[in-house]
């Protein structure tokens, strides 16, 4: 039994350090056939690494040192393919949004952009949301006409395996396109107080759920064949000229990622990232 | 509110109003056709994710924001309400509708109403019309409910009174929902309509459609 010492001494119990992480990158067409780095900044506990690509686009690999994100941390990522270059983000493992012990959310802020002729790729692995979490995403994309872009975000809510579920906690990601310099799409999703239930009100069972954006010049050309692999529970639909739009749920991680890999490597036209694959 | 404010309300979200929103079912279609909407229960649950989740909350944020708005902020807020769509049948129900609020409104009321997505159309002639946005947010969901009940009679078999209980049933929501999201900055717009919103675009591929969306 806690005696009032105890308490006391919880109660003022410091809040654990807040993470704090921020890279910019910029890829540049290279002397050869493959982008190379043009500039790079990192900071705190976000930091890039660079396995050697055999394609023609630079391939960046996201680690978040500080091992998850809880209540307060606060991530920014900044990257930009520059004209006729092309550019590969990845996450080295998938993103943990633990318990938040505080007021606060954790923030991820991420800005990506695509100059004339550029492709961009933004593929992070599935970020997992524990019990009693508070994450607040924000991904700004800028597409200069002709810019190629593909971007997708995946969401777990707890480890089936573990026999986990969120039955509390607030997750919002808010997506926000523009086609040279105009709001072209924004996507606000918010699941807040008790996400599986969420979840559950729109698709029984289902516990995983992904967005995916393709921004190409041939998007229509894609959109039978994706709306073939994304199956029963997911669709796509093309909101702009060069713009197509899907969403989809799945039981678990697994059976998402099974649609997933293989649409995304056929929409980015290249392998996925290698972290990718288990 | 007033009895003239009240009959204003009655005629603008009266079905015979010409918004056209006989063609739009908002994924209704797509629900029903993939057995998730097969019944009045199922039709309840379907319109309350709308209602909380989805569009319902969205355009009501979108009303209070376009009533407090100042003219030249109603062209950011309406592309923001297109930009929202999650696919492209939902931005044209969304726009062609707005579209024929304001000719109808600017036109009978003789109000400088631009075009404009309909939730923005519809809180910029409330303001235009010195029309409170709570009461004019409630009818403009009220009716979104009736609309979408009146394209399920025509989707499943669902009997007439069977549509009125329903859209009866969601009546306390309407109200619950309305007076908190109508003060919402745009910045609180968000929620979890995956049923409605992936129903939005599986319609579009269905090969043989009753409704636009």
């Amino acid at each position: 039994m806690l005696d009032r010492a105890t308490l006391a001494e919880t109660d003022r119990a410091p809040a654990p350090p807040r993470a704090r992480g921020a890279v910019r990158l910029s890829a540049v067409p290279g002397p050869r056939a493959a982008s190379v780095i043009g500039a790079l900044r990192q900071e705190g506990s976000l930091k890039l690494l660079f396995p050697r690509g055999a394609g023609p686009s630079l391939e960046a690999v996201l680690l978040n040192t500080a091992g998850g994100l809880t209540a307060g941390d606060r991530m920014d990522v900044a990257a930009e393919a520059m004209p006729g270059a092309a550019l590969t983000l990845s996450t080295q493992a998938a993103e943990r949004a633990y318990r938040a012990n505080g007021p606060k959310p954790a923030c991820s802020l991420v800005r990506l952009s695509a100059g004339e002729g550029a492709a961009l790729r933004w593929l992070p692995q599935e970020t997992i949301l524990f019990d009693g979490c508070a994450l607040d995403r924000t991904l700004d994309l800028d597409l200069a006409p002709g810019a190629r872009a593909l971007v997708a975000e995946a969401v777990i809510l707890g480890r089936a395996a573990m026999g986990e579920t969120v039955r509390r906690g607030r997750f919002r990601e808010s997506w926000t396109v523009r086609t040279d310099g105009r709001l072209a799409f924004a996507d606000r999703l918010r699941l807040e107080g008790d996400p599986a239930a969420l979840l559950a009100r729109s698709a029984p069972g289902h516990a995983a759920f992904a967005s995916i954006l393709l921004a190409a010049p041939d998007a229509a050309a894609r959109l039978d064949a994706t709306r073939a692999a994304l199956g029963r529970h997911g669709g796509a639909s093309l909101i702009a000229e060069g713009l197509m739009f899907a969403r989809l749920t799945a039981p678990d991680g697994l059976a998402l990622r099974r649609i997933l890999v293989p649409l995304l490597e056929t929409l980015g036209q290249a392998d996925l990232p290698k972290v990718w694959r288990l | 509110m007033d009895a003239a404010a009240l009959l204003t309300l009655t005629q603008w979200f009266t079905s015979s109003y010409p918004t056209g929103g006989f063609a739009w079912s908002h994924g209704l279609e797509a629900a029903v056709a993939d057995g998730a909407v097969s019944d009045g229960a199922s039709l309840r649950h379907w319109l309350a994710l709308v209602i909380e989740e989805g569009a319902g909350r969205t355009d009501t944020i979108l009303i209070g924001a376009a009533h407090r708005a100042e003219a030249d902020e109603l062209t950011t807020l309406s592309d923001l309400a297109a930009a929202l769509s999650p696919s492209a049948s939902r931005r044209a129900e969304t726009l062609r509708q707005g579209a024929a609020f304001a000719a109808t409104t600017r036109a009978a009321w003789e109000m400088d109403l631009p075009d404009l997505a309909f939730p923005v159309a519809v809180g910029r002639a409330a303001r235009l019309a010195g029309l409170p946005a709570e009461p004019v947010a409630l009818a403009y969901l009220q009716a979104m409910a009736a609309n979408l009940v009146q394209a399920a009679l025509r989707l499943f078999p669902l009997g007439q009174t069977e549509g009125q209980r329903v859209l009866r049933a969601l009546t306390p929501l309407i109200l619950d929902r309305t007076a908190a999201a109508v003060r919402l900055p745009v910045n609180e717009i968000g929620g979890a309509s995956f049923l409605p919103d992936i129903g939005a675009l599986r319609q579009e591929a269905m090969a043989v459609r009753l409704f636009q969306s």
